[in-house]
């Protein structure tokens, strides 16, 4: 029976990345006492390094229009994306910026100014997939930075400590139960308010960086009643051998990484005209659908490459020029000859890297709708992106903004209501809930039974290109996983027990993705059906929310407001610049 | 998909466990099969494994930690308090930022060690063990002996144990309470004392030999090196270890009012100046014949006097205390040039032509201690310099089955030495008495990790203990240095470099391939593969 640790707080944020280390400072910074725990180690985990630190830079007194920006983003998320908190992330990206800076981190510079790039508007630059300007955060340092300083501030900052159960009273959550996933010890963390800041949701698809994201604080706030949004859009990063090669050598050269991001993201099949398919005139085409070049192995053409040489060019020379001749010389590229990098596409991994689709936002201040609860991040659900990602550099910023606003909202929680205990039943609850694999003699192996998932999630052809028949074959296997085998996980070792809790999340996850992707009857964004290969508007401009109703996992459409509708007098070809890949 | 972590290369730092952000390694600080232990465990007198237990205490494992010092450190509570904690000198994070504040981490474990475990000691011996003295060398080798399973019995001439723990050291830096705790935790592990027993006395050592089956003399060195100086016999005149004595014995001692001279620049001196203070002098100045840099006190030690308003007044030796109807009135200090000679020995010389003179009520003398061997058998050699004779590795004395150490042995010296003294004393009895060898593999000088982690390791401020306010501390003997809290703990923990350890891939399975680890490895010690392999999987636990 694992030793018990209680620690009282005021604020518990739960996970340290761009959004908790947010959340936990503004917390502080109104004197109250915090507490933000990591499964790993805060300052590196989640997807606060992928994110390279780019953020969106909107002055508007350099004659930035929200309005046009928004527009770019509606655009590119196929007019899913939520615009009022789109406003609300470039309105208060300045803010958040300065925030930084009187943190410590430090920003690349240019010839003794910010390095500003994005837009060819702006900048004179074009950075495919920005819709905006943004600047960068010294790469790999401002995470490290940011934990130094909120320790620094005191921050009370607790290490692979795997958060796994609410405490709920009366209706209020009253903080949440871990355990150490070194030495076993069970956490109580009595909170009076509590800001899930634990990213996406993914299926630990094999490649970086999506091993972090098992969906923990949205099935936490799922158990506890709150609802989720929109788990039918997926997002890939491809694992390759060459991938790896390359980020091993990024390592000795800044900048270089927003470089290797094209060479990655953008594979496609031999002879493919990458610019000409993708990347329509300007058009974000940064969340390129993960279904193009599923759909090319589909279709027989894998193994996959990159080959710029029969790109148009474009793109390379932007890179090139953002990155300078030094860099591109440093990381091996040959401008004259163009980048000549050969790689099969071994596996597209279906996961969600979304700024949007967490635990779905009530309010503007980050509520779940369960008092004393609060989301941040990429597990805050504010649909700020739509059917594809927003753009580079807007996640970061989204994480800032909702991880500031939690901190608001959760402080004034604080203020407003005395009632904050917990009773010893419901700790008693909670710890018996987190401790099953852990206590249990004998039962299934968490990592045998996540492998079990991958067979029937990684594949491309359930949940990158799907279809009505093996999405329902699927959603069968994991119905079985959920009532048979997740119930009689075993954990041998507090490792173990980490993975038996995050196996038995991506279950309901996976189980959520299938659903929503059945529910969804139309292909849009990264929602690609092989038997509803076209968008449907208006019947599907509408989000997807994703709730517990007694023990069944129940499905709502929540149509996004008239006003944000595209022009439906205009073709659909208009309407929808980007082809899908049936079109 | 890690692969590989170069054992060769790698240095301990860890940080590649602080950079996974899935949960690939474990550390392992025990390293077993290597001779190199940690500067910081080199430095030590006792050998203290503080890379093992500060890497627990980092992970939130206290208990665990607890069991690491429970083999190696007894009284770590005291030594949390008092100890010159040589091992943050040696600290190998001095040469990045600033050394681990080892000394209140030992304090946090030993006191929640003190607090939270319960002592449990089981006898399995008949071999019973007399130790001469209860100050820190006896307390430990009588620690050590009881977890052996050997009966022990403590003699001490004074009505409490704990020698110069409970009458030498002031109550502000040691609580009674705290030195307390740790004789009952003794008492609870079966440790017997005998208290107000002096040897020598009815009880003669000859007698001990005789009735138990090995003895170890720890008596320390407790009482102060006399000196002729002109005065010396005023009323007014002190000594600082009797002084101190009687102070911690609860006896009155005035001195409210007075004008005080404190003689030496050693930790007595130190504890007299800060003791007179609290008792309501009118001022207290330290005269020693160092100077303020090179005065043997603990730096930490010299800043509390100053704060407490304690004039330090170095490079002066006494002439003479002057009196005036046989009491104190002052003294006549002179220039001093130089405490020893080139040679390093104690021969200081002095400029007569500049003295002065400084008004004083009271003196207190306090330039060394000494030991009394009177109660010593002819059979048991001692040294020109007035201690026991011993074996430095077993520390045997002439006479068979008496094993002597602390003080009486070295010299006036630190607490962690006579600690380290009783452990080793502790091991030699166990050997002597089940009849192996007692030198076996003892020779061997602790090898240092030769290259600890320096470069890339990212700097992070060190935390300081807490003290009490300078106003909240005269007229009182609260404890002026506070402990951590949980929190403060954890943190400073995480400072440890754990020099000399062994990152170890536990989990490959969690790779991401990231490559933070190998990318942030200060030593290039790692190398992840790019190849993911699927490993087969029994599908029951």
């Amino acid at each position: 029976m694992p030793s018990e640790k209680v620690i009282q707080t005021d604020v518990l944020v739960i996970g340290g990345g761009m959004a908790g280390f947010f959340a936990a400072m503004k917390a502080r910074e109104q004197g109250l006492d915090v507490t933000l725990t990591d499964k790993a180690f805060a300052g590196k985990s989640g997807s606060t390094h992928f994110s390279e630190g780019d953020i969106v830079y909107f002055r508007q007194d350099l004659g930035h229009d929200a309005k046009e920006w928004v527009d770019l983003i509606s655009r590119n998320s196929e007019y899913l994306n939520n615009r009022e908190w789109d406003e609300i992330c470039l309105l208060e990206a300045e803010a958040r910026y300065h925030d930084l800076v009187n943190w410590g981190v430090q920003f690349y510079e240019k010839d003794g100014k910010l390095y500003v790039f994005g837009t060819p508007k702006d900048t004179g630059v074009g950075t495919p997939g920005t819709a905006y300007t943004m600047i960068a955060q010294q790469n790999r340092k401002f995470a490290p930075t940011l934990r130094s300083r909120a320790l620094e501030v005191g921050v009370r900052v607790m290490d692979r400590l795997m958060v796994s159960e609410l405490l709920q009273q009366e209706g209020r959550v009253a903080g949440a139960v871990g355990f150490n996933t070194n030495s076993g010890d069970l956490y109580v963390l009595k909170a009076k308010a509590t800001i899930l800041a634990t990213g996406a949701s993914g299926l630990k698809g094999g490649a970086y960086p999506v091993y972090s994201y098992t969906g923990d604080g949205e099935i936490m706030a799922y158990k506890a009643g709150a609802a989720l949004a929109s788990k039918e859009f997926m997002y890939g990063v491809v694992y390759s051998r060459a991938e790896v090669e390359q980020r091993r050598k990024g390592g000795t050269v800044e900048i270089s990484q927003n470089a290797l991001d094209v060479s990655y993201r953008y594979p496609f099949a031999v002879g493919g005209d990458f610019s000409g398919w993708y990347n329509k005139p300007n058009l974000n085409s940064q969340g390129e659908p993960v279904v193009f070049p599923a759909w090319d192995a589909h279709q027989g053409k894998a193994p996959l490459y990159l080959d710029f040489s029969s790109a148009s060019g474009w793109l390379m020379k932007d890179y090139l020029k953002r990155i300078g001749t030094p860099q591109a010389d440093k990381i091996g590229l040959d401008i004259k000859r163009g980048m000549q990098i050969k790689w099969p596409s071994s596996r597209i991994m279906t996961h969600s890297i979304w700024n949007g689709s967490g635990v779905w936002a009530t309010d503007k201040n980050c509520s779940v709708g369960i008092p004393g609860l609060y989301a941040a991040g990429n597990s805050c659900g504010t649909m700020a992106s739509g059917a594809m990602y927003g753009g580079m550099g807007f996640a970061s910023t989204h994480a800032m903004v909702t991880g500031a606003r939690a901190a608001k909202a959760a402080a004034a929680y604080i203020s407003e209501n005395r009632k904050h205990a917990v009773s010893k039943e419901e700790v008693a609850r909670a710890r018996q809930e987190v401790c099953r694999p852990i206590e249990r003699q004998g039962g299934f192996s968490p990592a045998w039974v996540t492998q079990a998932l991958h067979g029937i999630t990684i594949p491309y052809y359930f949940l990158d290109i799907k279809h009505a028949t093996r999405l329902q074959a699927a959603l069968s296997i994991v119905e079985f996983l959920r009532e048979h085998i997740v119930p009689k996980l075993r954990a041998e070792t507090p490792h173990e027990w980490r993975l038996a809790h995050e196996t038995q999340n991506m279950v309901t996850i996976a189980e959520m993705r299938f659903r929503s992707s059945l529910f969804r009857t139309e292909s849009r964004g990264n929602h690609f059906r092989e038997d509803y290969p076209r968008r449907d508007d208006p019947n599907w401009l509408a989000w997807v929310k994703v709730k517990k109703a007694g023990e069944e996992m129940s499905l709502l459409k929540e149509p996004i407001p008239r006003a944000w509708w595209p022009d439906l007098s205009k073709p659909y070809e208009e309407r929808y610049p980007r082809i899908l890949p049936m079109e | 998909m890690i692969e590989t972590v170069d054992a060769e290369l790698c240095n301990g730092c860890r940080l590649c466990l602080d950079t996974c952000p899935t949960d690939c390694f474990r550390l392992d600080t025990l390293v077993s099969g290597r001779a190199e232990q940690p500067p910081c465990q080199v430095a030590c007198p006792a050998g203290t494994d503080m890379r093992r237990y500060l890497y627990l205490v980092r992970e939130g494992m206290i208990d665990e930690a607890i069991g690491v010092l429970e083999d190696c450190l007894p009284l770590a509570s005291i030594t949390g308090r008092i100890c010159p904690h040589p091992c943050e000198t040696a600290c190998a994070r001095n040469d990045v930022d600033e050394a681990v504040n080892i000394n209140s981490l030992e304090r946090f474990v030993g006191d929640r060690w003190i607090a939270d475990k319960p002592a449990s000691a089981r006898l399995l011996y008949t071999a019973e063990v007399a130790i001469v003295g209860s100050g820190p060398a006896g307390l430990a080798c009588g620690y050590f002996l009881a977890r052996m399973g050997y009966p022990v019995t403590i003699f001490d001439s004074m009505p409490e144990a704990g020698g110069m723990l409970r009458y030498g050291v002031p109550d502000f830096r040691l609580p009674r309470a705290v030195l307390a705790a740790q004789i009952d935790y003794l008492r609870a592990m079966g440790v017997q004392f005998r208290m107000n027993t002096p040897i020598g006395g009815g009880t003669s050592l000859d007698d001990l030999a005789r009735e138990y089956r090995a003895v170890f003399v720890a008596a320390g060195a407790a009482r102060s090196r006399k000196i002729e100086i002109e005065g010396r016999a005023l009323d007014g005149v002190l000594w600082g270890l009797e002084f101190l004595r009687e102070v911690n014995a609860d006896q009155p001692v005035s001195a409210s009012g007075k004008k005080v001279v404190v003689i030496g620049g050693g930790n007595v001196a130190m504890d007299a100046a800060l003791t007179v203070n609290r008792l309501g002098a009118a001022s207290v100045r330290m005269v020693c014949l160092e100077t303020r840099e090179t005065m043997p006190a603990y730096a930490e030690e010299k800043q509390q006097a100053l704060d407490e308003g304690v004039v330090i007044d170095p490079s002066w030796g006494p002439k003479r205390i002057a009196g005036r109807d046989g009491k104190v009135a002052g003294m006549e200090l002179v220039r001093c040039l130089r405490v020893s000679d080139g040679a390093g020995r104690f021969a200081p010389a002095f400029d007569d032509k500049e003295t002065k003179f400084v008004e004083a009520d009271l003196v207190i003398l306090a330039i060394g201690q000494e030991a009394d061997l009177a109660f010593l058998p002819h059979d048991v050699h001692v040294t020109e310099s007035r201690t026991i004779r011993v074996d430095a590795l077993t520390l045997q004395t002439s006479r068979p089955g008496v094993f002597a150490g602390g003080d009486i042995v070295s010299g006036s010296a630190s607490v962690v030495e006579a600690i380290g003294a009783g452990k080793k004393a502790a091991v030699s009895i166990d050997r002597h008495l089940k009849s192996q060898d007692i030198r076996a593999d003892r020779d061997l000088r602790p090898q240092r990790v030769l290259k600890p982690p320096r470069e890339r390791i990212p700097h992070i401020p060190r935390r300081a203990a807490p003290w009490l306010p300078v106003g909240e501390r005269s007229g009182n003997f609260a404890e002026v240095k506070c402990g951590y809290s949980d929190d403060a703990a954890r943190l400073e923990a995480q400072r440890c470099m754990t020099c000399g350890s062994r990152a170890v891939i536990a989990y490959p399975e969690d790779c991401q391939m990231c490559l933070f680890c190998e990318r942030d490895c200060p030593t290039q010690a790692i190398y992840v593969s790019p190849d993911r392999k699927e490993i087969p999987l029994m599908a029951w636990r």
